[in-house]
Protein backbone atom coordinates (compact mmCIF):
# COMPACT_ATOMS: atom_id res chain seq x y z
CA UNK A 1 0.00 0.00 0.00
CA UNK A 2 1.11 3.55 -0.74
CA UNK A 3 0.70 4.75 2.84
CA UNK A 4 -0.66 2.78 5.72
CA UNK A 5 -0.01 4.68 8.90
CA UNK A 6 -1.79 4.80 12.19
CA UNK A 7 -4.07 7.83 12.35
CA UNK A 8 -2.30 11.05 13.10
CA UNK A 9 -3.44 13.10 16.06
CA UNK A 10 -5.29 15.72 13.99
CA UNK A 11 -7.35 13.15 12.12
CA UNK A 12 -8.14 11.37 15.36
CA UNK A 13 -9.53 14.64 16.78
CA UNK A 14 -11.50 15.24 13.58
CA UNK A 15 -13.07 11.80 13.73
CA UNK A 16 -14.06 12.36 17.34
CA UNK A 17 -15.65 15.68 16.35
CA UNK A 18 -17.40 13.98 13.44
CA UNK A 19 -18.87 11.31 15.71
CA UNK A 20 -20.08 13.96 18.12
CA UNK A 21 -21.60 16.07 15.33
CA UNK A 22 -23.69 13.16 14.05
CA UNK A 23 -24.13 11.68 17.52
CA UNK A 24 -22.68 8.34 16.57
CA UNK A 25 -21.83 6.21 19.59
CA UNK A 26 -18.10 5.34 19.73
CA UNK A 27 -19.14 1.87 20.87
CA UNK A 28 -20.53 1.24 17.36
CA UNK A 29 -17.06 1.51 15.86
CA UNK A 30 -14.81 0.37 18.69
CA UNK A 31 -14.09 -2.97 16.99
CA UNK A 32 -12.60 -1.25 13.94
CA UNK A 33 -9.27 0.30 13.06
CA UNK A 34 -9.06 3.64 11.22
CA UNK A 35 -6.06 4.55 9.09
CA UNK A 36 -4.90 7.07 6.50
CA UNK A 37 -4.45 6.07 2.88
CA UNK A 38 -4.80 7.99 -0.38
CA UNK A 39 -5.85 11.24 1.37
CA UNK A 40 -8.74 9.43 2.99
CA UNK A 41 -9.63 7.74 6.25
CA UNK A 42 -10.35 4.02 5.89
CA UNK A 43 -12.04 1.65 8.31
CA UNK A 44 -11.33 -2.03 8.71
CA UNK A 45 -11.05 -4.83 11.23
CA UNK A 46 -7.99 -5.31 13.44
CA UNK A 47 -7.31 -8.62 11.69
CA UNK A 48 -7.26 -6.98 8.25
CA UNK A 49 -5.24 -4.01 9.51
CA UNK A 50 -2.53 -6.35 10.84
CA UNK A 51 -2.44 -8.55 7.73
CA UNK A 52 0.80 -7.66 5.92
CA UNK A 53 2.35 -10.82 4.47
CA UNK A 54 5.57 -10.57 2.50
CA UNK A 55 5.27 -11.32 -1.20
CA UNK A 56 1.57 -10.43 -1.61
CA UNK A 57 0.59 -7.09 -3.13
CA UNK A 58 -2.07 -5.39 -1.06
CA UNK A 59 -4.37 -3.22 -3.15
CA UNK A 60 -6.59 -1.91 -0.37
CA UNK A 61 -7.97 -2.70 3.04
CA UNK A 62 -11.51 -2.16 4.28
CA UNK A 63 -13.81 0.69 3.35
CA UNK A 64 -13.07 4.35 2.57
CA UNK A 65 -15.19 6.25 5.07
CA UNK A 66 -14.04 9.88 4.83
CA UNK A 67 -12.14 12.04 2.38
CA UNK A 68 -9.83 14.53 4.09
CA UNK A 69 -10.22 18.20 3.28
CA UNK A 70 -8.23 21.04 4.78
CA UNK A 71 -10.69 21.79 7.56
CA UNK A 72 -13.11 18.91 7.58
CA UNK A 73 -13.87 15.30 6.85
CA UNK A 74 -16.36 14.47 4.12
CA UNK A 75 -18.05 11.12 4.65
CA UNK A 76 -18.29 8.84 1.60
CA UNK A 77 -21.56 7.33 0.39
CA UNK A 78 -20.50 3.77 1.24
CA UNK A 79 -18.97 4.87 4.53
CA UNK A 80 -22.01 6.73 5.81
CA UNK A 81 -24.27 3.80 4.89
CA UNK A 82 -22.30 1.73 7.43
CA UNK A 83 -21.14 4.27 10.04
CA UNK A 84 -24.30 6.37 9.92
CA UNK A 85 -26.67 3.48 10.70
CA UNK A 86 -27.01 4.53 14.31
CA UNK A 87 -26.43 8.28 13.91
CA UNK A 88 -28.93 10.41 15.81
CA UNK A 89 -28.17 13.87 14.43
CA UNK A 90 -27.81 15.64 11.08
CA UNK A 91 -30.13 13.29 9.27
CA UNK A 92 -32.61 14.52 6.67
CA UNK A 93 -35.52 12.50 5.33
CA UNK A 94 -36.70 12.85 1.74
CA UNK A 95 -40.07 12.15 0.15
CA UNK A 96 -40.21 9.82 -2.91
CA UNK A 97 -39.77 12.50 -5.58
CA UNK A 98 -36.92 14.15 -3.64
CA UNK A 99 -35.25 10.75 -3.11
CA UNK A 100 -35.34 10.01 -6.84
CA UNK A 101 -33.76 13.38 -7.62
CA UNK A 102 -31.08 12.77 -5.00
CA UNK A 103 -30.20 9.33 -6.39
CA UNK A 104 -29.88 10.88 -9.85
CA UNK A 105 -27.38 13.40 -8.48
CA UNK A 106 -29.71 16.42 -8.77
CA UNK A 107 -30.22 19.30 -6.32
CA UNK A 108 -33.20 19.04 -3.97
CA UNK A 109 -35.09 21.85 -2.19
CA UNK A 110 -35.86 20.87 1.40
CA UNK A 111 -37.08 22.63 4.49
CA UNK A 112 -34.43 21.88 7.08
CA UNK A 113 -32.39 24.03 9.41
CA UNK A 114 -29.35 21.77 9.12
CA UNK A 115 -26.18 22.94 7.38
CA UNK A 116 -23.12 21.22 5.97
CA UNK A 117 -22.77 17.52 5.22
CA UNK A 118 -25.89 15.63 6.24
CA UNK A 119 -26.96 11.99 6.21
CA UNK A 120 -29.69 11.64 3.58
CA UNK A 121 -32.37 9.01 4.16
CA UNK A 122 -35.45 7.66 2.46
CA UNK A 123 -37.62 6.09 5.17
CA UNK A 124 -35.16 3.93 7.18
CA UNK A 125 -32.62 3.56 4.36
CA UNK A 126 -29.50 5.72 4.15
CA UNK A 127 -29.07 6.95 0.59
CA UNK A 128 -25.82 8.82 1.11
CA UNK A 129 -24.35 12.21 1.87
CA UNK A 130 -25.71 15.60 0.86
CA UNK A 131 -24.34 19.11 1.26
CA UNK A 132 -27.06 21.29 2.71
CA UNK A 133 -26.92 25.08 2.40
CA UNK A 134 -29.80 27.55 2.41
CA UNK A 135 -32.36 24.74 2.21
CA UNK A 136 -30.75 23.41 -0.97
CA UNK A 137 -29.46 19.84 -0.76
CA UNK A 138 -26.65 19.02 -3.15
CA UNK A 139 -26.30 15.28 -3.78
CA UNK A 140 -22.78 13.97 -3.15
CA UNK A 141 -23.50 10.62 -4.78
CA UNK A 142 -20.62 9.77 -7.13
CA UNK A 143 -21.51 9.68 -10.84
CA UNK A 144 -20.81 5.95 -11.07
CA UNK A 145 -23.37 5.17 -8.36
CA UNK A 146 -26.24 7.36 -9.58
CA UNK A 147 -29.52 6.03 -10.88
CA UNK A 148 -29.76 7.07 -14.48
CA UNK A 149 -33.43 6.65 -15.30
CA UNK A 150 -36.75 7.17 -13.62
CA UNK A 151 -38.46 3.93 -12.91
CA UNK A 152 -41.94 3.64 -11.47
CA UNK A 153 -40.94 0.82 -9.08
CA UNK A 154 -37.72 2.50 -7.99
CA UNK A 155 -39.11 3.28 -4.54
CA UNK B 1 -33.47 -13.20 -11.77
CA UNK B 2 -31.73 -14.10 -8.52
CA UNK B 3 -31.10 -11.56 -5.78
CA UNK B 4 -29.40 -11.80 -2.43
CA UNK B 5 -30.36 -9.51 0.41
CA UNK B 6 -27.37 -7.85 2.07
CA UNK B 7 -27.61 -7.92 5.85
CA UNK B 8 -24.44 -5.84 6.22
CA UNK B 9 -26.64 -2.82 5.50
CA UNK B 10 -29.91 -3.66 7.26
CA UNK B 11 -31.61 -6.47 9.16
CA UNK B 12 -33.01 -9.30 7.05
CA UNK B 13 -36.68 -8.73 7.90
CA UNK B 14 -36.55 -5.02 7.15
CA UNK B 15 -35.13 -5.69 3.67
CA UNK B 16 -37.65 -8.46 2.99
CA UNK B 17 -40.45 -6.04 3.86
CA UNK B 18 -39.09 -3.54 1.32
CA UNK B 19 -38.71 -6.00 -1.58
CA UNK B 20 -42.21 -7.39 -1.20
CA UNK B 21 -43.32 -5.13 -4.05
CA UNK B 22 -41.20 -7.25 -6.43
CA UNK B 23 -43.13 -10.41 -5.37
CA UNK B 24 -39.93 -12.32 -4.51
CA UNK B 25 -39.91 -16.10 -4.17
CA UNK B 26 -37.62 -17.27 -1.33
CA UNK B 27 -35.14 -20.02 -2.09
CA UNK B 28 -35.94 -23.10 0.02
CA UNK B 29 -32.24 -23.74 0.63
CA UNK B 30 -30.91 -20.25 1.37
CA UNK B 31 -32.42 -17.70 3.72
CA UNK B 32 -30.87 -14.70 1.94
CA UNK B 33 -31.65 -15.76 -1.66
CA UNK B 34 -34.75 -14.88 -3.70
CA UNK B 35 -36.01 -15.21 -7.26
CA UNK B 36 -37.69 -12.24 -8.92
CA UNK B 37 -39.86 -13.37 -11.82
CA UNK B 38 -41.35 -9.98 -12.69
CA UNK B 39 -39.65 -7.93 -15.38
CA UNK B 40 -38.17 -5.32 -13.04
CA UNK B 41 -35.09 -3.19 -13.59
CA UNK B 42 -33.57 -3.98 -10.21
CA UNK B 43 -30.50 -1.83 -10.94
CA UNK B 44 -32.71 1.28 -10.85
CA UNK B 45 -34.30 0.63 -7.47
CA UNK B 46 -33.52 2.29 -4.17
CA UNK B 47 -32.70 -1.08 -2.58
CA UNK B 48 -30.03 -1.74 -5.20
CA UNK B 49 -28.76 1.84 -4.96
CA UNK B 50 -28.34 1.54 -1.19
CA UNK B 51 -26.69 -1.89 -1.44
CA UNK B 52 -29.53 -3.68 0.36
CA UNK B 53 -29.78 -6.20 -2.46
CA UNK B 54 -27.26 -7.79 -4.79
CA UNK B 55 -28.12 -9.33 -8.16
CA UNK B 56 -26.62 -12.83 -8.18
CA UNK B 57 -27.44 -16.02 -10.03
CA UNK B 58 -29.03 -18.41 -7.55
CA UNK B 59 -26.58 -21.27 -8.30
CA UNK B 60 -23.66 -18.96 -7.61
CA UNK B 61 -24.94 -18.52 -4.03
CA UNK B 62 -24.36 -22.23 -3.33
CA UNK B 63 -20.55 -22.34 -2.89
CA UNK B 64 -20.61 -19.78 -0.04
CA UNK B 65 -23.65 -21.48 1.57
CA UNK B 66 -21.54 -24.64 1.72
CA UNK B 67 -18.38 -22.84 2.79
CA UNK B 68 -20.37 -21.45 5.75
CA UNK B 69 -17.87 -18.77 6.86
CA UNK B 70 -18.21 -17.50 10.43
CA UNK B 71 -17.46 -14.15 12.14
CA UNK B 72 -13.81 -13.66 13.25
CA UNK B 73 -12.48 -16.42 11.00
CA UNK B 74 -9.67 -16.13 8.46
CA UNK B 75 -11.07 -16.76 4.98
CA UNK B 76 -9.43 -16.76 1.55
CA UNK B 77 -11.28 -16.18 -1.72
CA UNK B 78 -8.50 -17.11 -4.11
CA UNK B 79 -10.08 -15.87 -7.38
CA UNK B 80 -12.45 -13.23 -6.08
CA UNK B 81 -13.38 -10.84 -8.92
CA UNK B 82 -15.98 -9.58 -9.66
CA UNK B 83 -16.93 -10.21 -6.03
CA UNK B 84 -20.41 -11.75 -5.83
CA UNK B 85 -19.20 -14.56 -3.62
CA UNK B 86 -16.73 -12.31 -1.76
CA UNK B 87 -19.49 -9.94 -0.67
CA UNK B 88 -21.58 -12.96 0.31
CA UNK B 89 -18.71 -14.31 2.45
CA UNK B 90 -18.36 -10.91 4.19
CA UNK B 91 -22.08 -10.97 4.94
CA UNK B 92 -21.82 -14.41 6.60
CA UNK B 93 -18.80 -13.16 8.57
CA UNK B 94 -20.85 -10.12 9.72
CA UNK B 95 -17.97 -7.85 8.65
CA UNK B 96 -15.71 -9.41 11.32
CA UNK B 97 -12.36 -11.15 11.06
CA UNK B 98 -10.13 -11.43 7.99
CA UNK B 99 -11.33 -11.95 4.42
CA UNK B 100 -8.61 -12.03 1.78
CA UNK B 101 -10.13 -11.21 -1.60
CA UNK B 102 -7.52 -12.06 -4.17
CA UNK B 103 -7.36 -11.83 -7.93
CA UNK B 104 -4.52 -11.90 -10.38
CA UNK B 105 -5.90 -9.38 -12.90
CA UNK B 106 -5.74 -5.67 -12.18
CA UNK B 107 -8.61 -5.02 -14.62
CA UNK B 108 -10.99 -7.33 -12.76
CA UNK B 109 -10.02 -5.92 -9.35
CA UNK B 110 -11.79 -2.64 -10.19
CA UNK B 111 -15.13 -4.45 -10.42
CA UNK B 112 -14.32 -6.29 -7.20
CA UNK B 113 -13.57 -3.14 -5.20
CA UNK B 114 -16.70 -1.46 -6.60
CA UNK B 115 -18.87 -4.31 -5.35
CA UNK B 116 -17.16 -4.39 -1.94
CA UNK B 117 -17.86 -0.68 -1.59
CA UNK B 118 -21.49 -0.85 -2.66
CA UNK B 119 -22.26 -3.67 -0.25
CA UNK B 120 -20.39 -2.03 2.67
CA UNK B 121 -17.69 -4.66 3.21
CA UNK B 122 -15.24 -3.61 5.93
CA UNK B 123 -13.43 -6.87 6.73
CA UNK B 124 -11.80 -7.51 3.33
CA UNK B 125 -8.27 -6.95 2.15
CA UNK B 126 -7.97 -6.92 -1.64
CA UNK B 127 -4.77 -8.52 -2.88
CA UNK B 128 -3.32 -8.96 -6.36
CA UNK B 129 -1.35 -12.16 -6.64
CA UNK B 130 -1.25 -15.33 -8.68
CA UNK B 131 -3.48 -17.58 -6.55
CA UNK B 132 -1.05 -20.44 -7.07
CA UNK B 133 1.39 -18.73 -4.66
CA UNK B 134 -0.82 -18.68 -1.54
CA UNK B 135 -0.02 -22.24 -0.47
CA UNK B 136 3.67 -21.40 -0.41
CA UNK B 137 3.38 -17.95 1.19
CA UNK B 138 0.69 -18.68 3.81
CA UNK B 139 0.67 -22.44 4.52
CA UNK B 140 -1.92 -23.79 7.03
CA UNK B 141 -3.21 -20.24 7.63
CA UNK B 142 -6.90 -19.99 6.71
CA UNK B 143 -9.96 -21.46 8.43
CA UNK B 144 -11.85 -21.58 5.13
CA UNK B 145 -10.84 -21.26 1.51
CA UNK B 146 -12.99 -20.72 -1.57
CA UNK B 147 -11.48 -21.80 -4.88
CA UNK B 148 -14.10 -20.65 -7.35
CA UNK B 149 -11.87 -21.44 -10.27
CA UNK B 150 -11.76 -19.82 -13.70
CA UNK B 151 -13.39 -22.33 -16.05
CA UNK B 152 -14.83 -22.98 -19.51
CA UNK B 153 -18.22 -21.77 -18.18
CA UNK B 154 -20.38 -24.38 -19.91
CA UNK B 155 -23.01 -23.90 -17.22
CA UNK B 156 -23.63 -20.31 -18.33
CA UNK B 157 -24.22 -20.95 -22.04
CA UNK B 158 -27.97 -20.44 -21.66
CA UNK B 159 -27.40 -16.85 -20.54
CA UNK B 160 -24.20 -16.01 -22.43
CA UNK B 161 -23.64 -17.33 -25.96
CA UNK B 162 -20.17 -15.74 -25.96
CA UNK B 163 -18.99 -18.76 -23.99
CA UNK B 164 -19.37 -20.85 -27.17
CA UNK B 165 -16.87 -18.64 -29.00
CA UNK B 166 -14.05 -19.43 -26.57
CA UNK B 167 -14.99 -23.05 -25.82
CA UNK B 168 -12.67 -25.77 -27.14
CA UNK B 169 -11.31 -29.14 -26.03
CA UNK B 170 -7.87 -27.52 -25.88
CA UNK B 171 -9.08 -24.75 -23.55
CA UNK B 172 -10.47 -27.37 -21.21
CA UNK B 173 -7.16 -29.25 -21.09
CA UNK B 174 -5.20 -26.04 -20.47
CA UNK B 175 -7.53 -24.69 -17.83
CA UNK B 176 -7.67 -28.06 -16.02
CA UNK B 177 -3.95 -27.77 -15.20
CA UNK B 178 -4.41 -24.25 -13.84
CA UNK B 179 -7.40 -25.37 -11.75
CA UNK B 180 -5.39 -28.23 -10.22
CA UNK B 181 -2.59 -25.82 -9.27
CA UNK B 182 -5.06 -23.34 -7.77
CA UNK B 183 -6.82 -26.05 -5.79
CA UNK B 184 -3.54 -27.44 -4.43
CA UNK B 185 -2.39 -23.93 -3.47
CA UNK B 186 -5.71 -23.20 -1.73
CA UNK B 187 -5.57 -26.53 0.07
CA UNK B 188 -2.02 -25.90 1.32
CA UNK B 189 -3.13 -22.49 2.63
CA UNK B 190 -5.91 -24.18 4.63
CA UNK B 191 -5.31 -25.01 8.31
CA UNK B 192 -5.80 -28.50 9.69
CA UNK B 193 -9.53 -29.09 10.24
CA UNK B 194 -10.41 -26.26 7.83
CA UNK B 195 -12.92 -26.42 4.98
CA UNK B 196 -12.29 -25.70 1.31
CA UNK B 197 -14.94 -25.34 -1.36
CA UNK B 198 -13.90 -25.97 -4.95
CA UNK B 199 -16.44 -24.77 -7.50
CA UNK B 200 -16.76 -24.13 -11.22
CA UNK B 201 -19.65 -23.13 -13.45
CA UNK B 202 -18.84 -25.86 -15.95
CA UNK B 203 -19.57 -29.56 -16.47
CA UNK B 204 -16.36 -30.86 -18.07
CA UNK B 205 -15.10 -33.67 -15.78
CA UNK B 206 -11.54 -32.59 -16.65
CA UNK B 207 -12.28 -29.34 -14.76
CA UNK B 208 -14.08 -30.91 -11.82
CA UNK B 209 -13.73 -34.58 -10.89
CA UNK B 210 -10.27 -34.84 -12.44
CA UNK B 211 -8.99 -31.76 -10.60
CA UNK B 212 -10.31 -32.98 -7.24
CA UNK B 213 -9.05 -36.50 -7.93
CA UNK B 214 -5.56 -35.07 -8.54
CA UNK B 215 -5.67 -33.37 -5.13
CA UNK B 216 -6.80 -36.56 -3.36
CA UNK B 217 -4.01 -38.48 -5.04
CA UNK B 218 -1.24 -36.12 -3.96
CA UNK B 219 -2.57 -34.94 -0.57
CA UNK B 220 -3.68 -37.73 1.81
CA UNK B 221 -4.93 -35.10 4.33
CA UNK B 222 -7.65 -34.08 1.84
CA UNK B 223 -11.07 -35.64 2.39
CA UNK B 224 -14.23 -35.04 0.43
CA UNK B 225 -17.36 -34.41 2.46
CA UNK B 226 -20.87 -35.37 1.48
CA UNK B 227 -22.97 -32.36 0.47
CA UNK B 228 -26.61 -32.10 1.45
CA UNK B 229 -28.76 -29.10 0.65
CA UNK B 230 -32.35 -29.20 1.90
CA UNK B 231 -34.78 -28.81 -0.99
CA UNK B 232 -32.20 -29.47 -3.70
CA UNK B 233 -31.44 -32.75 -5.43
CA UNK B 234 -28.17 -32.38 -7.31
CA UNK B 235 -26.52 -35.11 -9.43
CA UNK B 236 -23.49 -37.04 -8.19
CA UNK B 237 -19.94 -36.60 -9.47
CA UNK B 238 -18.71 -38.74 -12.36
CA UNK B 239 -16.13 -41.42 -11.50
CA UNK B 240 -14.88 -42.16 -15.02
CA UNK B 241 -14.60 -40.19 -18.23
CA UNK B 242 -13.01 -40.92 -21.60
CA UNK B 243 -11.28 -44.04 -20.30
CA UNK B 244 -9.90 -42.32 -17.18
CA UNK B 245 -10.92 -43.59 -13.77
CA UNK B 246 -11.08 -41.06 -10.95
CA UNK B 247 -10.88 -41.55 -7.19
CA UNK B 248 -14.31 -43.04 -6.28
CA UNK B 249 -14.65 -40.34 -3.57
CA UNK B 250 -15.37 -37.77 -6.30
CA UNK B 251 -18.90 -39.13 -6.38
CA UNK B 252 -19.44 -36.72 -3.45
CA UNK B 253 -19.03 -33.77 -5.81
CA UNK B 254 -22.39 -32.27 -6.71
CA UNK B 255 -23.45 -31.36 -10.25
CA UNK B 256 -26.16 -28.76 -10.62
CA UNK B 257 -27.81 -28.73 -14.02
CA UNK B 258 -29.47 -25.50 -15.23
CA UNK B 259 -32.84 -27.07 -16.15
CA UNK B 260 -33.17 -28.49 -12.63
CA UNK B 261 -32.45 -25.34 -10.64
CA UNK B 262 -33.57 -22.60 -13.03
CA UNK B 263 -30.13 -21.05 -12.70
CA UNK B 264 -26.63 -21.54 -14.04
CA UNK B 265 -24.90 -24.93 -14.00
CA UNK B 266 -22.36 -25.59 -11.25
CA UNK B 267 -20.08 -28.30 -9.89
CA UNK B 268 -19.05 -28.11 -6.25
CA UNK B 269 -16.75 -30.12 -3.99
CA UNK B 270 -16.43 -29.75 -0.22
CA UNK B 271 -13.01 -30.71 1.08
CA UNK B 272 -11.74 -30.95 4.65
CA UNK B 273 -8.10 -31.05 5.74
CA UNK B 274 -7.33 -33.67 8.37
Amino acid sequence: MERDSVLQKLERIRIKEFLETYEIDEKDIKEFEFFLFKESVWMTTKEVFNFNPKGIKIVRKGLRVYRIFEHSLKPTTSGIQIIGKNAKKKKVYLNPSQALKFMKGEKVEISSKERGFVIVCFKDTILGVGLLKNKELKSQVPRSKRILKDFKKAL
Amino acid sequence: MGIRINTLKQEKNRIIEKIKRFSPEPLPWYEYGFIIKKDIKIGNTVEHFAGLIYVQNISSMLPVCLLSPQPYEKVLDIAAAPGSKTTQIAQHMENKGLLVANDIAHKRIKALTGNLERTGVVNAVVTQKDGRAFGRILPDFFDRVLVDAPCSAEGTIATSFKVLEIWSERTIQRISKLQTQLLISGFRALRKGGVLIYSTCTFAPEENEEVVSNLLLTHPQAHLEKIEIPGLKPEKGITQWKGKKYNPEVEKIIRIYPHKINGEGFCIAKIRKD
